[in-house]
């Protein structure tokens, strides 16, 4: 009995022994901290948000309460215009073309992963060419980083980072385009800083050690590709009427046009 | 006359512990950048949880830890369908091998996450190299019950295993 005991924990040991990390890696906890910090940074600015939005909603209902009367607003020049919602300037680097178009085509990708890097150069073109410059779809590049690959999240983070300087698409084309050169010998930077000018390869080197923005674009990503079944790369799925369908599979161009056709005449 | 508790240091505790942690919650992801993301989210909940920052702080991290990488696990399952089927890449030196070793560590990953919580936490802390006393401190047990415990949770991973794989 105590023999079998023995054998079963040495043998669940063997098996469990397979999931160490390997000591070549050291998780660096200077990073881990910077990451942390930026966390904390976030949560405070987030709680100082909701406490002034709270303050300033309860002013304006004190306000209402006090002035609301007959002729409070009967001055010579009028009620104050309401200047009604602020405009949202926020324009997201991963998105492309008219907010008001009909669809929208989400695509996630692994920047390692090699039908994603085929179909970003032969059917992203073609789409944003068709599609995308004529109103008729809005493109959003979501990230989708799979385990297996060593170094796509860090891809993904610079290509973030890029984002925020507005080089984006400058970086995704040349990560895509290099991605048998980085993907071997992991060093992505190098490959990034070929379409950055030394300044913007700064900060984003910055951005990328600090990690906290490109993560947690990332972060949202797989968020919602938990929610859209997304278990492989590159995925389309495409929102139309509130209603978001995965595509089965890496659609070619002529199978995509025929689906974006059928939807656009509805 | 009553001694003072030491105040919590949480940046040296966040120092001494980072790297356990995260290779803790690696063995689990197997992603090391996901594992580092989630080891930020344990300490992250440490932080914000000042109860928790006191004499049985690793512990209660330790516990955190594990079954945040248990459910990312678990939420993950999907992901395997594609990992399965892409080949390892050209720079691996014998992709064969490496294939087979990644396949066994998927299959392992998957028995961990159909077992109760308290059997794969009880193994995980057990492989990252806790003590029967620390496991005892992080999952809330009796020390003296500890061994019994994973005895029973290493057959259950056993028969588990076994069950979805068959013998090798």
């Amino acid at each position: 009995m105590a023999n079998d005991d023995r054998n079963t924990a040495r043998w669940v040991d063997d098996h469990l022994a397979g999931l160490d990390p390997g000591a070549d890696w050291n998780p660096d906890p200077a990073r881990g901290l910077a990451r942390l910090r930026d966390k904390q940074r976030a949560s405070r600015r987030h709680r100082m948000e909701w406490i002034a939005a709270s303050l300033a909603g309860a002013a304006a209902c004190v306000a209402l309460v006090l002035f609301q009367s007959p002729g409070a607003c009967a001055h010579p020049r009028g009620c104050p215009a309401d200047p009604g919602p602020a405009p949202a300037p926020v324009v997201n680097f991963k998105e492309a073309g008219s907010a008001a178009a009909p669809v929208v085509v989400e695509i996630y990708t692994d920047f390692e992963c090699p039908p994603c890097a085929t179909f970003y150069k032969d059917t992203v073109p073609q789409l944003t060419d068709q599609y995308v410059r004529t109103g008729k779809v809005r493109l959003v590049h979501r990230d989708f980083p799979l385990p297996i690959h060593a170094h796509a999240r860090e891809a993904a983070r610079y290509a973030n980072a890029a984002g925020s300087l507005g080089r984006y698409d400058a970086v995704a084309a040349e990560l895509f385009r290099t991605q048998p050169v980085w993907s071997r010998d992991g060093n992505v930077d190098t490959q990034v800083a070929q379409v950055l000018t030394p300044e913007q390869m700064q900060t984003v080197r910055s951005l990328v050690r600090a990690g906290a923005a490109a993560d947690d674009q990332i972060a949202g990503d797989r968020k919602l590709a938990a929610r859209d079944r997304i278990d492989q790369t590159p995925t389309v799925v495409i929102v139309t009427r509130g209603e978001r369908h995965a595509l089965n599979g890496t659609p070619r161009f002529s199978d995509l046009r025929a689906y974006l056709d059928q939807l656009l005449v509805r | 006359m009553p001694t003072q508790p030491e105040p919590f240091d949480f940046d040296e505790f966040f120092r001494a512990h980072y790297a356990r942690i995260a290779r803790t919650i690696a063995r689990v992801v197997g992603d090391h950048s996901h594992a580092e993301d989630l080891a930020v989210e344990a300490f992250w909940k440490l932080w914000r949880t000042r109860d928790a920052q006191g004499e049985n702080a690793g512990g209660w991290l330790y516990r955190t830890a594990v079954r945040l990488a248990l459910n990312d696990l678990r939420g993950s399952r999907r992901r395997t369908k594609y990992e399965q089927l892409v080949p390892s890449g050209p720079k691996l030196p014998n992709p064969e091998e490496v294939r087979a070793a990644a396949e066994e560590r998927e299959q392992v990953r998957r028995v961990l996450a159909a077992l109760s919580d308290r059997d794969s936490e009880l193994l995980l802390l057990r492989a990252s190299g806790l003590q029967y006393t620390e496991v005892a401190a992080a999952l809330d047990l009796n020390p003296s019950s500890v061994g019994t415990m994973v005895s029973r949770a290493q057959q259950s991973f056993r028969k588990e295993y076994l069950k979805q794989y068959g013998e090798r």
